[in-house]
């Protein structure tokens, strides 16, 4: 292989030796230190190949054995520059082509990036244009170990990362910090229970601490409900994690507003389209439009280019823009009455039913408008446990 | 003083191998890596004969040609049927 590729870069030739005795011929070159190969007996010639420097050799062996050469064929590089010598756009163009292959090898063209759920794709991408990886940015310029330092302390979700650069392309590897996806399921070492609101104490169950109020009792919001110091009857206290449900009789107060005129958003005919394709990270607008200034959605879509599965740095961007225009609309109080009370169906659903397990006693509601708004003020009597933990800073300081 | 004549080598040595004129290597009967020939005789797709000064070897076969050669050694290449010793 070596030497073959030796014979084509300095040039070699067939020739043809005709003649009465071709063997002298052979004799006399290999006398020169002529090296030949490929010799063939065609009948009435020989045919074989040399190299091109030793044609001076050939020719005096082939006199001094009184045979005739003809060559027939030039091969290798020298040939070659020869024959295209005349179209000197063609050297150009292979020398532009190696130069822009040994230019853009240097360049990140391909970024992979692997992701647990936990952390968007999209932003981790532009996390990573923010410290200078992205496609078109120059290899050599990207501080891999600052990055990774940066990204994986800078965000609690990441436990570590790996960011590799290999030829054009940087592959980020993710890994999640479990520990933050995890509940904190510690509990302080020593907890009261405090009352959440005013109002009458129905029923209490405790299971941990001391018990502070009773069945009947009124209490005020911020009131110490269940202690967590438990003290027994040989004089001695321990402190522990207070757990109880003390239910009480409260009153709530709510109000509700909403305007009597207010905006909506209706989509207009109009829409505006804008596309760009990005070559090599150069960016070419295939649009000379602006980008709107009035109410819009911008819906984006981006498709980048493969070749045989592998994806090239070429992509093509269309953004979308719907304009939106503002409809002042004007409630009427039945349509206000309707959108009030689902207000304060939800606020029941969310804030007494579910979280306090509370339940409703009984409710009285007014509807009115006043300086421009529909106003619902609503009172419920309420049975809801109003127990709030609160933990007990324990000093671990000796006093001298 | 006199010089010590030095002994020529016994026939059959190793040494008397090693300086005789001609060296070959042959691969089955396809290929022959012919050293010490001092020029050939005839060549032709069907016998080569090369001249080693005390004799002539003779390759006959079938599409017999000279891959490569330089001063004194060569490639033969071809279906080789026999080789003769002509002395």
């Amino acid at each position: 292989m070596g030497i073959r590729f030796l014979r084509w870069l300095f040039g070699y030739i067939e020739f043809n030796i005709t003649g009465k005795f071709p063997e002298r011929f052979i004799n006399a070159a290999a006398k020169q230190g002529v090296n030949l190969w490929r010799l063939r007996n065609n009948g009435d010639m020989l045919s074989a190949f040399a190299r091109t420097g030793e044609y001076e050799s050939i020719l005096t062996a082939a006199q001094k054995s009184k045979n005739n050469i003809h060559i027939v064929r030039y091969y290798g590089l020298p040939y070659l520059i020869r024959k295209y010598r005349n179209r000197s756009g063609l050297a150009a163009g292979l020398l532009v082509f190696i130069l822009f292959f040994r230019i853009m090898s240097g360049y990140v063209w391909r970024i992979t990036i692997d992701v647990p759920d936990i952390i968007n794709e999209y932003e981790l991408r532009s996390t990573l244009r923010e410290y200078g990886v992205y496609e078109g940015a120059a290899a050599d310029s990207i501080d891999v170990p600052l990055i990774i330092n940066s990204i994986s302390s800078g965000d609690k979700r990441i436990s570590w990362m790996t960011l590799n650069i290999i030829g054009s392309t940087a592959e980020v590897k993710v890994s999640p910090n479990l520990s933050e996806k995890l509940p904190d399921t510690k509990s302080p070492d020593a907890s009261n229970m405090l009352s959440s609101s005013d109002g009458t104490v129905t029923r209490v169950h405790v299971y941990n601490g001391s018990a502070k109020v009773k069945t009947g009792d009124g209490i005020h919001k911020g009131q110490l409900l269940v202690s967590g110091v438990m003290e027994y009857n040989n004089g001695n206290s321990v402190l522990a994690d207070s757990s109880a449900q003390v239910f009480a009789r409260t009153l709530r107060k709510v109000q509700i507003k909403i305007p009597e005129t207010y905006d909506t958003l209706q989509k207009t005919e109009c829409e505006t389209a804008k596309s760009d394709i990005s070559i090599f990270g150069i960016r070419l607008p295939l649009s000379v439009k602006e980008d709107p200034t009035d109410i819009c959605s911008k819906h984006t879509h981006s498709f980048q280019a493969e070749l045989l599965g592998n994806p090239l740095p070429i992509y093509s961007t269309t953004e979308l823009w719907q304009h939106y225009k503002k409809t002042p609309v004007k409630l009427d109080t039945s349509r206000a009455e309707e959108l009030l009370s689902n207000k304060l169906k939800l606020y029941e659903l969310f804030m007494i039913g579910s979280t306090k397990s509370g339940t409703i006693l009984s409710r009285s509601f007014n509807i009115y408008n006043k300086d421009g708004f529909f106003i619902l003020d609503a009172v419920y009597e309420t049975e809801e446990d109003v127990c709030v933990k609160s933990e007990i800073e324990v000093s671990t300081d000796q006093g001298s | 003083m006199k010089e010590k004549r030095k002994k020529p080598p016994r026939p059959g040595s190793v040494l008397a191998a090693n300086i005789s004129s001609v060296h070959m290597e042959i691969s089955g009967n396809r290929e022959i890596i012919f050293e010490g020939g001092r020029g050939i005789l005839e060549y032709g797709d069907s016998s080569i004969k090369i001249n080693t000064g005390k004799y002539i070897v003779s390759f006959n076969g079938r599409g017999l040609h000279i891959k490569c050669m330089n001063n004194n050694d060569m490639v033969i290449h071809g279906f080789i049927t026999s080789i003769e010793y002509i002395i």
